[in-house]
């Protein structure tokens, strides 16, 4: 499971188990151990533990400090702490997910807003050694670089330095001067970019809120125009079994604007209308009947009222004289298609055919 | 002192031949590794715990050259010792 918290006997049962030894020597062993690596580490100042990592006893030189409830000065004596690198085969089995990682000049002109605030650099001349050198777990950083975070994550994160830091004793071997001058490029930890947490969430800002609610209200609008299209397409079906008696004779008053045109939707309408009491049983069904259009008009794509499967023979301007009463608006059904000929549509090609209302 | 004089020493101290302490040693090592990488904490009262720590990734500028680097993030293997170990330590002079 993970993030759970492993014992010593828990420890030792799956040692058990995959030496074939008992609970009780198992654990035994690795009091054992455990209790030879103290030991050893007092005596020798450094054990090395193959594929675990390497323990060391460290001396921190006294140093003055103040006594935080009184405010008096007082002397932190000099003392040991101990510390622990892992192994290079440990790190690199724990760091598998990030393996193949590399560390990648910066380009000028990269904007790192989003990683970090920043301040002016100041006294250039100074800089911090991110980790003890003999000691470094990170051999390929190489050390006359600035870790201009460290300062700030020294007390928090601790996870540059060898474990076992108080957060009161920062430990600044082999030099008892705390605070060297740094180079700082002003990293707070919150403020850093961290690709481990989740997503933090945050109250809106007005200008947020607002563009929340106009997005909510243009999404019910949009609804609304869809749906009241959808039900006028619908409607359309039925009274065209009345209005197209009373369209034969109107188009022939019309315009002379497109009298081809007209002529065409003329002959459709009568050789569907009378197949149409037949098949429309149902007056609320997504149009069967194609709205009368007009080409010379502008059109806008709304949607999709349906689809074409291609057979041999088939060419666009044909489908879009079926499907629309005139040729030219091929062109709405080649933009609201994507094909890499319209000439030559293949055969079988399921062709969509777009919604179109009239532009006013 | 290295890893085989600290077997050596093992061994005086459980009563095991060297063979049988090097074996037991590495398993347990396999162990608590294997713990770590599911990214559970190890914890040996007396002694101290082992934890997996994600560190994020940043930004390091060569004061030579004043060239900025992106040094990725990385999960690295912490230990911290037990209050009491680090009082047993501490005051060895």
């Amino acid at each position: 499971m993970v993030n759970d918290k492993i014992t010593l006997q828990q420890l030792a049962k799956s040692l058990a188990q995959k030496k074939n030894i008992s609970q009780r020597k198992a654990e035994a062993f690795l009091r054992e151990f455990f209790d030879a690596i103290i030991q050893n580490v007092k005596a020798d100042k450094m054990v090395k533990v193959k594929g675990l990592g390497t323990f060391k006893l460290v001396e921190v030189l006294e140093r003055e400090s103040v006594n935080v409830a009184t405010g008096e000065r007082i002397v932190i004596r000099g003392h040991s702490k101990l510390s622990f690198v892992p192994d290079a085969s440990l790190g690199d089995l724990i760091n598998k997910p990030f393996a193949d990682f590399q560390t990648v000049i910066i380009n000028e002109g990269t904007d790192l807003e989003e990683m970090e605030r920043m301040p002016e650099p100041s006294e250039p001349s100074e800089f911090l050694e991110p980790s003890e050198p003999s000691e470094s777990s990170e051999p390929s950083e190489p050390s006359e670089f600035l870790e201009p975070s460290e300062p700030s994550l020294v007390g928090e994160e601790e996870t540059e330095l060898p474990a076992g830091e108080e957060a009161e004793e920062p430990v600044s071997e082999p030099d008892s001067d705390p605070a060297p001058g740094l180079l700082l490029e002003g990293m707070e930890p919150e403020d850093e970019y961290n690709p481990f947490a989740p997503p933090r969430m945050r109250a809106l800002t007005g200008a947020e809120k607002w563009a929340l609610s106009m997005g909510i209200m243009l999404l019910c609008v949009l609804s609304y125009a869809v749906g009241y299209y959808h039900l006028l397409d619908s409607l359309l079906a039925v009274p065209q079994r009345k209005t197209a008696k009373r369209e034969i004779p109107a188009p022939e008053k019309a315009s002379a604007k497109a009298p081809v045109a007209k002529k065409d939707t003329i002959s459709a309408v009568p050789t569907r209308t009378e197949e149409k009491p037949r098949t429309e049983e149902k007056p609320l069904q997504v149009s069967v009947e194609k709205p009368r259009l007009m080409p010379d008009r502008k059109y806008r794509i709304t949607g999709t009222r349906g689809t074409h499967v291609m057979k041999p023979g088939d060419y666009l301007t044909k489908i879009a004289k079926q499907e629309y009463g005139d040729k030219d608006f091929a062109r709405y059904i080649i933009s609201h298609n994507r094909f890499p000929d319209p000439d030559n549509v293949p055969v079988g090609k399921e062709v969509l055919l777009p919604e179109l209302e009239e532009v006013k | 002192m290295n890893n085989k004089e600290f077997l050596s020493d093992l061994s005086l101290r459980t009563g095991m031949s060297n063979k049988e302490v090097t074996s037991l040693a590495g398993a347990a090592v396999s162990a608590i590794a294997g713990e770590l990488m599911d990214e559970n904490q190890v914890s040996i009262s007396g002694f101290g715990t082992f934890e997996v720590k994600k560190k994020l990734e940043r930004v390091l500028v060569n004061p030579v050259t004043k060239q900025r680097m992106l040094v990725p993030p990385k999960m690295v293997v912490s230990f911290k010792p037990n209050t009491s170990l680090k009082l047993k330590v501490k005051n060895e002079e």
